[in-house]
């Protein structure tokens, strides 16, 4: 017998200009884990904040336990037993996981905290759902998963009753994910309702009871795993059937310009004698699991770290990249994957972000030449076809897929080798490809270098597969339509 | 075999413990070796006397770094500290000697000398009075940032400004003085009970109540917290604004009763006094390891921050070395000392 916990009638969500939602239905029922999936900008994110309380819907009926909810704040959602788990936790780092479980509601003894009770309390709970995490570590030193699993101990000690999870897997590894979907099952025996958010299509077998898919602000799709074919939840996510993949760029390599050399290059003995050349016109993918050293190479390219024996060329000249100012004199670009925290400044426009590190090239002696910066900036937005076009618009207000695009306009005048740390990553099916065909379409006079979490994101937008392990370079190869993915993860040292 | 095991097992976690235990609280090492120092070059450190001075240099010390530590656990700054104490020292002499309401000295006068002591009332309610308008003052800082919505740091540079004059004004630019030295209220807090003298009390006291409060009252681990990350507090149901009124009133609180103390200590009240003492907290807080980014440290830190540097600012001053050169000496330890902290540690 299934049991409604939480139910949506009929909600919209108006922005000024768009409509987020429009008309949701969905019903959450108790011990069923309800997989929610739509592109970036589908809606997604707006009903989730709706649930948990962040905004309110402009129509519609939220019913949650039956009672109908009609104030929306983010304290009362938690109170009343709606847990969301996002990318960033709401957990406290300089505390310890027990006390992370009480804050707020601290056991006492005669008004003092009992350290003793608080600590059997949290470890029971713990290992109610089979969380191996000691009770008296420190927040700071867990790792994202077990971070995670603590919220979902924290949010269960407090009797949430439905748990949203929003994309865990854009920040967790394969092997952490089986550790949280353990906890997942584990939470569903005990009845409560889950929402998990995903854009991993791979997952939906493993963890789903029913497939929600939302398009455009509406319901597309609801029904049960059993009833389920991937084709169709594909279609439905796009809209039209898949496209073609992109089809593989075949020039003659030889008659390209070499445009970076390096020469038996070490960093500390996470980079051991590589040597490795790059040509323009080129994407290449440089792969390893982590730990490999293809993040410590990105960055000794732009300078950021200095390698200790070695050297490097660009365009003939040997080059000294001490600092990411000596990186950018030499054309290097960089674009970081934390988009948020390091890549961006949220609160400034698209055009103070794209200008940033080409202030030098936009001056008229001294002073900044403002017609230039106009200039350039609606180049750029009209090359990357950036939404909205306006160069004004703070860029914590754009989605996912057009705030990388801004990152990437960054690099375009300066740099003529491009470093992408994970490019792809967070986006939807779509706005990825669109993304792969921008940087196949930039790659034209430049030597792009894309470093990829996942080895899929590597393959579909680079021309050549380089593949480090523990410092090595282990394979440096054309990619072809036969390169198999299996083969070149067991080389990365992967074991199946 | 098992046995063997199970020994290396709690040997390594022993390991372990020490080397948390070091990484919190290595300032207590740091102080514990530095005593060692001192008390081979300078013998004397020990004798009865000079070891009164250590402590009455110590207490006002461990005063308003224990207050700014608690600010800086919610992840906020308090400058107004030696202000206030400055605040407290002129009151506290102007409460003992003379009629409250008449505040301005006669003019002419050097040092404005009270002729009798003539207390406004009895001597435990001056001390509970201008410790109730220091928490004053500190919660006015709490008020301006929580509800006006100033940053912590102007707000308190504000009352920096605001307090001292207030404090320079009253008294007319004059330091204050009693004629026999301090009254009885203030020979009470700064002599002995039995052979032990008061200040040693104080100090114990105040640190054990705070360590007390931070640790194991509910409020205290509100405060840390409210450092740890604001708006999860908020969601887990505590009151910030409050619990930032809070650590700003306890700072005021501690820092009028340091300027009281201190007071009695030198039998002058001066609107001047306690200058760059806000300072002086900020280095001994930091020094002890309580962190600018808020949540994280506590008074057992602070307090072998204080130690530390209280017996670095002795030790000079016994090995005879100027003033000026003693400021230079302190600056580059500071340097030294959280560079290898830095260095060893992690």
């Amino acid at each position: 017998m299934r049991e409604v916990i939480c139910e949506l009638k009929g909600i919209f969500k108006d922005y000024p200009g768009t409509q987020a939602l429009r008309g949701v239905d969905l019903s959450i029922y108790r011990g069923e884990v309800c997989v929610l999936l739509g592109k970036n900008g589908a809606g997604k994110s707006t009903l989730i904040k709706i649930l948990c309380g962040a905004i309110s819907p402009t129509k519609g009926e939220l019913h949650f336990k039956g009672d109908k909810i009609e104030e929306f704040d983010t304290k009362s959602a938690f109170e009343r037993g709606i847990s969301a788990l996002y990318q960033e936790l709401h957990l406290l780092p300089n505390l310890t996981v027990k006390e992370n479980m009480f804050v707020g509601r601290l056991p006492t003894k005669k008004g003092l905290v009992d350290y003793k009770a608080m600590r059997e309390i949290a470890s029971k709970s713990l290992k109610s759902l089979h969380i191996d995490i000691d009770p008296d570590r420190y927040v700071e030193e867990l790792d994202t998963v077990q971070k995670q699993l603590v919220s979902i101990a924290r949010a269960l000690s407090m009797e949430a009753e439905l748990f949203i999870f929003d994309e865990p897997s854009a920040i967790l590894s394969m092997k952490e994910l089986r550790t949280l979907y353990k906890s997942i099952k584990k939470l569903k025996d005990m009845g409560k309702g889950i929402i998990y958010v995903t854009h991993i299509l791979e997952e939906i077998p493993v963890i789903a009871d029913r497939v929600v898919v939302l398009r455009d602000g509406m319901k597309v799709f609801d029904d049960f795993l059993y009833n389920v074919k991937m084709e169709d939840i594909e279609t439905a996510i796009i809209g039209k059937k898949k496209e073609e993949r992109i089809k593989k760029f075949e020039e003659d390599l030889k008659k390209k310009k070499l445009k970076v050399e390096l020469k038996n290059l070490w960093y500390k003995n996470a980079l051991i004698d590589v040597s490795l050349k790059f040509s323009e016109d080129m994407v290449y993918c440089l792969y390893g699991l982590e730990g490999s050293g293809k993040r410590e190479m990105g960055k000794i390219l732009f300078g950021d770290l200095k390698h200790t024996v070695g050297e490097i060329i660009i365009d003939g000249k040997p080059v000294k990249l001490n600092s990411p100012g000596d990186g950018i004199e030499n054309g290097v670009g960089y674009m970081v994957d934390e988009r948020a925290s390091e890549g961006l400044l949220l609160g400034k426009s698209i055009s103070d972000n794209i200008i940033l590190p080409s202030l030098d090239k936009v001056k008229r002696r001294a002073l900044l030449d403002y017609s230039k910066i106009s200039n350039l900036v609606s180049n750029r937005i009209s090359e990357l076809d950036i939404i909205p076009p306006k160069p004004s618009v703070k860029v914590g207000k754009l989605s996912g897929g057009n705030q990388q695009k801004v990152l990437l306009a960054k690099w375009l005048e300066i740099g003529s080798i491009l470093v992408l740390v994970d490019p792809t990553r967070g986006l939807d099916i779509e706005t990825k490809e669109k993304l792969v065909k921008l940087i196949r379409k930039l790659k034209k006079g430049r030597t792009i270098i894309v470093i990829p979490s996942e080895i899929e994101d590597g393959l579909t937008v680079s021309d050549w597969m380089i593949i480090l392990r523990d410092g090595k370079v282990v394979k440096n190869e054309e990619i072809t339509p036969e390169t198999s993915k299996k083969e070149l993860l067991t080389l990365a040292g992967l074991e199946f | 075999m098992i046995f063997g095991k199970n020994k290396l097992f709690s040997l390594n976690l022993n390991m372990a413990k020490f080397k948390f235990f070091f990484r919190k609280f290595w300032i207590i090492v740091f102080f514990a070796v530095l005593l060692i120092l001192v008390t081979v070059t300078v013998p004397f450190f020990w004798s009865k006397y000079n070891l009164l001075g250590f402590l009455s240099l110590v207490l006002p010390f461990l005063c308003i770094s224990t207050g700014l530590t608690i600010v800086m656990l919610v992840g906020e700054i308090d400058l107004s500290v030696g202000s206030t104490m400055a605040f407290a020292s002129i009151l506290v002499i102007i409460m003992e000697y003379g009629n409250f309401w008449l505040w301005l000295p006669e003019s002419g006068a050097e040092l404005v000398l009270a002729t009798q002591w003539n207390p406004v009332m009895p001597p435990l309610l001056i001390i509970i009075y201008i410790c109730f308008l220091g928490t004053l003052i500190g919660c006015f800082i709490g008020f301006l940032h929580v509800f006006i919505g100033m940053q912590g740091f102007v707000a308190s540079l504000i009352m920096l400004y605001l307090v001292r004059g207030i404090a320079i004004c009253v008294t007319g630019g004059q330091p204050y003085r009693g004629i026999k030295g301090a009254g009885p209220l203030l020979e009470g807090l700064t002599g002995s009970i039995g052979q032990v003298p008061v200040v040693l009390i104080l100090l114990i006291v105040i640190f054990l109540l705070f360590y007390l409060f931070l640790v194991f009252h509910p409020l205290g681990r509100a405060i840390y917290a409210t450092g740890g990350n604001l708006t999860t507090a908020k969601l887990m149901g505590i009151n910030i604004k409050s619990v930032k009124i809070l650590a700003y009133g306890l700072s005021g609180f501690l820092a009028a009763f340091a300027g009281l103390w201190a007071t009695g200590y030198f039998g002058v009240g001066d609107g001047r006094f306690f200058e760059g003492y806000e300072l002086y907290a900020i280095g001994m807080t930091v020094l002890g390891g309580t962190m600018f980014r808020g949540g994280r440290g506590g008074v057992v830190n602070t307090l072998g921050g204080v130690l530390v540097f209280s017996l670095l600012m002795t030790w000079v001053d016994l090995l005879g070395i100027a003033y000026y050169t003693q400021i230079m000496i302190l600056g580059f330890l500071i340097v030294f000392i959280l560079g290898l902290n830095k260095f060893t540690v992690r």
